[in-house]
């Protein structure tokens, strides 16, 4: 079996609180030693309330965040050894889907032009041809390629910050509450659309959500976080029929169904 | 709160330490000789170099430094036997063009000043706040419209030519004020006012453009938040909820209205001159001219100090207003 | 019959911008009676949010409503300034989705509730007021009440401040209160609470409760009925039994299609399950053209054809389950069909 494709070995991550001298010198812990891997082809679902660390985990996973201690290792690679330019070419690997995709695009570029940036970053050139072809494999016509943010919706907004994602084919996908921003009718869009790129293009995705319902339908393991550590992983059919610790059973207790109380 | 106020006087003691020598070391490096000022006109090398020992002016920036910072602390004698002068502690240095020392002058100084920074403080609050918040309420009125040019205006036209202007039109052509002079309060009020409209005119002018925005924009949030929705949600009157509107304009006024007000009383150096008043302002600029080192020092530092006093007060202020600020 | 706490007539909101008035909301009729619980189910652009400040009179500026508004035997949109300050607060109260912009952060909790108190009765001292903010904030499960009055907002949890705000909310004990998203912005744990605390407080005060929500799963928790909203008009109105059980207008059994549900894998034998989603992106009432708004993004109005697009359709009777009330759907279909073919 291959190596998987992200793996976080006791990994921390402090935080120093604000103030003067003197204060809070010891910090916040966001995540206490906290150990984690994707195999290749895999969703693994993140869940826990806000405030868990969640978040924050995700973004070491990428390098946008820097452990205070513990490894992160990307493809078998060390982040913490790879130095800028091994940097860059890991995010090229690893790509981001933040939660609000109106904040996460500059409102004075069009679509084509933000496009363009993720490869003009990486010293690639890029045809309209592909971009075409990259917005059309989110379902959005060449018609987008012309738009400034603030002319789509938010579905389709969240689409095109996908096809960032997608330009430069990573293996992996970090999705940090992607859906949660959306309309409830165009929140199925987008999961489904990160679903069949995880079947057809064997993409790995960590689907960060506080969303217990989402996460069961859409990974196929789950870690749950609480106050920085990691509680509970397993299969997600296993975990949502009997959760073990009483911090997943508290989740998915209080998750309302949208079914008439028996 | 005692020990904040403690910990931040101790670090403003060596900020003034720290800005004191820079000010010595700017005026050493870019300064011609002070001595060459005062040794008159036919000045042969001999008689400077004496005029130079007995400024004490040919020492190092680094001696300098270290005698004015004794000199605080224990007082500072210049020359010997009779042209001997003595500068008492804490002593912050001797001006020889003024024959004084920069305490006294600066004391001198500081009713002017202080009329001049006082009456535009209150001016500038007054059509500041009053225009800011009346195009806030009536957005995009006539109000507005007028103190958005007003203020575009304010910030943008340098304090010289505001000055001159207001000179030539009611000094000049209507005749209806004084061009300058000073008469102090205790002498006449109402021509201490008079001689001070013109100046106080130009200042607040400048300094109102700023209050005009961060009034507008902050009672225009305050005016759509939420916490105002849910005021009137709870049975508030429009005038109740207006006056409690009043106090998110207010943070933001205060702390710039305390930088403001502590940066006037350090001296305007444009609105002085133009206007011929004989405060701090113009004392800095005749120690610059003079090469005169005690003078520059001196009113530097008294600048420096009021502003850090206006910082430290403006954050004492903050939390009273706004509690979210408060410190545990 | 007892008269309605609220009752809602042909109500019209416009708004005008630039010289150009559109509807955003259009022809709205809502019946709601003490102690039950109406769930207003919409997304954005359905005008959800903005029919339950037309029922307090908190419209911005530039908006305007028509029609008929009575709560509790005051017409709202007649009443003069004086009759609405003493309506909002005391027959009429609102909780807010964001707990933290909701609240005053220059004032201490006990000062809004105390505030609320004696804008009602100014007679009650103020020591009396901030003695029913203590009692208050324990009603509502805020440990420690005596000391959790002198705390500013920002020093509460998302959690507790939405107690708070529902303690300022009750404090007059209002016959309607209008709760617009109250738990969204809580974690799912909290929200549980905060809807079993609010669900208890009607029971306990008998009080009518305008639940506005994205959510079904929160409506299946707290609703009696439910009204769906899109693009400013009513798509459908029934019992939650109907609504969940027999819906017949497309939007409302999409969008329950479009909800994941915690259950919704158990025996898929590892199949992965998918969402059926709605394609498109939800509108509003400004750019729905004559016909039915819904019908672009709507898998059955090929069956029906020219209609969906030309004609916007009524509110029309539909079979009901035992027990329920009125069940109404604004769709030219009759019958839905089985729900998979719903959604394109």
């Amino acid at each position: 079996m291959s190596e998987p494709i992200l793996e976080m070995t006791d990994v921390s991550k402090r935080y120093r609180t604000a103030g003067g001298f003197g204060r809070g010198r010891k910090g916040f812990l966001a995540v206490d030693g906290v150990s984690l891997h994707v195999e290749r082809g895999e969703a693994l679902g993140l869940v826990g309330e806000s405030g868990s660390g969640k978040s924050t985990l995700a973004r070491m996973a990428n390098g946008l965040v820097v452990p205070t201690s513990g490894t992160v290792r990307t493809d078998g690679q060390d982040i913490a050894r790879l130095g800028r330019r091994g940097l860059r070419r890991l995010r090229r690997n690893v790509a981001m889907v933040f939660q609000d995709p109106l904040a996460s695009l500059n409102p004075r570029q069009t679509v084509r032009q933000t496009l363009e940036n993720v490869f003009r970053a990486h010293g690639e050139t890029t045809s309209t041809a592909e971009l075409v072809a990259l917005l059309e494999s989110v379902g959005l016509g060449a018609d987008y390629l012309g738009r400034y943010p603030h002319e789509a919706s938010g579905g389709q907004l969240q689409r095109v910050a996908v096809a960032r994602a997608l330009a430069l084919k990573p293996d992996l996908i970090i999705a940090d509450e992607p859906t949660s921003a959306l309309d409830v009718s165009v929140r199925a869009q987008i999961l489904n659309l990160l679903a069949d790129l995880q079947r057809d293009q064997g993409i790995s995705f960590l689907h960060v959500s506080h969303d217990l319902a989402v996460i069961r339908l859409y990974s196929d393991r789950v870690a749950v976080m609480q106050r920085g550590r990691i509680v509970e992983t397993g299969p997600s059919d296993e975990i949502f029929r009997s959760p073990q610790h009483p911090c997943t059973r508290a989740l998915v207790e209080a998750t309302p169904e949208a079914e008439l109380p028996a | 709160m005692i020990v904040y106020i403690a910990r931040r006087m101790v670090t403003a003691v060596f900020m003034l330490l720290a800005i004191a020598f820079v000010t010595i070391a700017l005026f050493f490096g870019a300064s011609k000789d002070p001595a060459r000022a005062m040794c008159g006109k036919p000045c042969p090398p001999e008689t400077r170099a004496k005029v130079s020992a007995y400024m004490q002016t040919d020492q190092s920036a680094v001696w300098q430094y270290t005698e004015f910072v004794k000199g605080l602390f224990v007082g500072r004698t210049y020359g010997e036997g009779a042209q001997q002068v003595h500068c008492d502690a804490p002593c912050f240095g001797y001006s020889f063009p003024n024959r004084s020392d920069v305490t006294t002058l600066i004391a001198e100084r500081l009713p002017v000043t202080l009329s001049l920074a006082f009456g535009a403080a209150v001016l500038c609050l007054v059509v500041g706040i009053g225009l800011g918040a009346l195009s806030a309420i009536r957005k995009g009125g006539i109000v507005d419209r007028f103190s958005t040019g007003f203020a575009m205006f304010g910030l943008s036209v340098p304090t010289f030519l505001v000055g001159l202007l207001v000179l030539q039109v009611f000094g000049f052509m209507l005749n209806a004020l004084p061009y300058s002079g000073f008469v102090s309060f205790s002498e006449s009020p109402t021509d201490w006012a008079w001689h001070l409209i013109g100046p106080w005119m130009v200042l607040s002018f400048i300094l109102a453009a700023g209050y005009i925005r961060v009034t507008r924009t902050q009672l225009l949030n305050e005016l759509s938040a939420d916490h105002l929705v849910a005021m009137t949600a709870r049975g508030a009157s429009t005038r109740q909820v207006n006056r409690h509107a009043v106090r998110g304009v207010m943070v933001p006024v205060v702390a710039m209205f305390a930088l403001d007000v502590t940066a006037l009383l350090g001296g305007s150096v444009i609105a002085e001159k133009v206007f011929s008043l004989h405060g701090l302002g113009d004392l800095l600029l005749s120690g610059v001219n003079e090469s005169d080192l005690s003078i520059v020092v001196g009113v530097t530092l008294f600048s420096a100090f009021l502003i850090i006093v206006g910082n430290l007060i403006a954050d004492l202020l903050m939390p009273l207003l706004d509690p979210r600020i408060r410190r545990a | 019959m007892p008269d309605p706490v609220l009752q809602v007539e042909d109500l019209c909101v416009s708004f005008t911008s630039g010289g150009v008035t559109a509807d955003v909301v259009r022809d709205l009729s809502v019946r709601l009676d003490g102690g039950r619980t109406l769930a207003v189910v919409g997304e954005s652009g359905s005008g959800k949010t903005i029919t339950g400040r037309a029922i307090m009179r908190l419209l911005p500026r530039g908006a305007s409503a028509r029609g008929r508004i009575v709560v509790a035997g005051r017409e709202m949109l007649s009443a003069d300034e004086r009759e609405l300050r003493r309506a909002r607060g005391s027959d009429v109260a609102m909780v807010f989705q964001d707990s933290m912009s909701a609240l005053s952060p220059y004032l201490d909790i006990g000062a809004h509730i105390a505030q609320a108190v004696r804008l009602h009765d100014p007679s009650v001292t103020r020591r009396a007021a901030r003695a029913r903010a203590v009692e208050m904030l324990d009603r509502v499960g805020i440990p420690e009440p005596a000391g959790a009055v002198r705390r500013f907002p920002h020093e509460f949890s998302g959690g507790m401040r939405q107690r708070a705000v529902i303690a300022m909310a009750l404090v007059n004990r209002p016959a309607l209160l209008i709760a617009d998203e109250p738990t969204t912005a809580l974690d799912v744990t909290v929200q549980a609470q905060i809807l079993a605390l609010l669900r208890e407080l009607q029971r306990e005060y008998g009080m009518a409760m305008l639940l506005i929500s994205h959510d079904f799963g929160v409506v299946g928790r707290a609703a009696d009925d439910v009204l769906v909203l899109y693009a400013g008009r009513q798509a459908e109105y029934g019992s939650l039994r109907d609504i969940f059980e027999q819906p017949a207008h497309p939007y409302t059994a999409g969008l329950r299609a479009a909800t994941p549900r915690l259950d919704a894998r158990l025996d898929t034998g590892g199949e992965r399950t998918r969402l059926r989603a709605i394609p498109g992106a939800p509108t509003s009432l400004r750019d729905a053209g004559p016909g039915c708004a819904f019908a672009p993004r709507c898998g059955l109005a090929d069956q029906v054809g020219e209609r969906c697009v030309v004609e916007a359709p009524l509110p029309t009777v539909r079979p009901t389950s035992e027990g329920g009330g009125p069940h109404l759907a604004a769709c030219h279909l009759d019958r839905l069909p089985a729900l998979k073919e719903v959604a394109r």
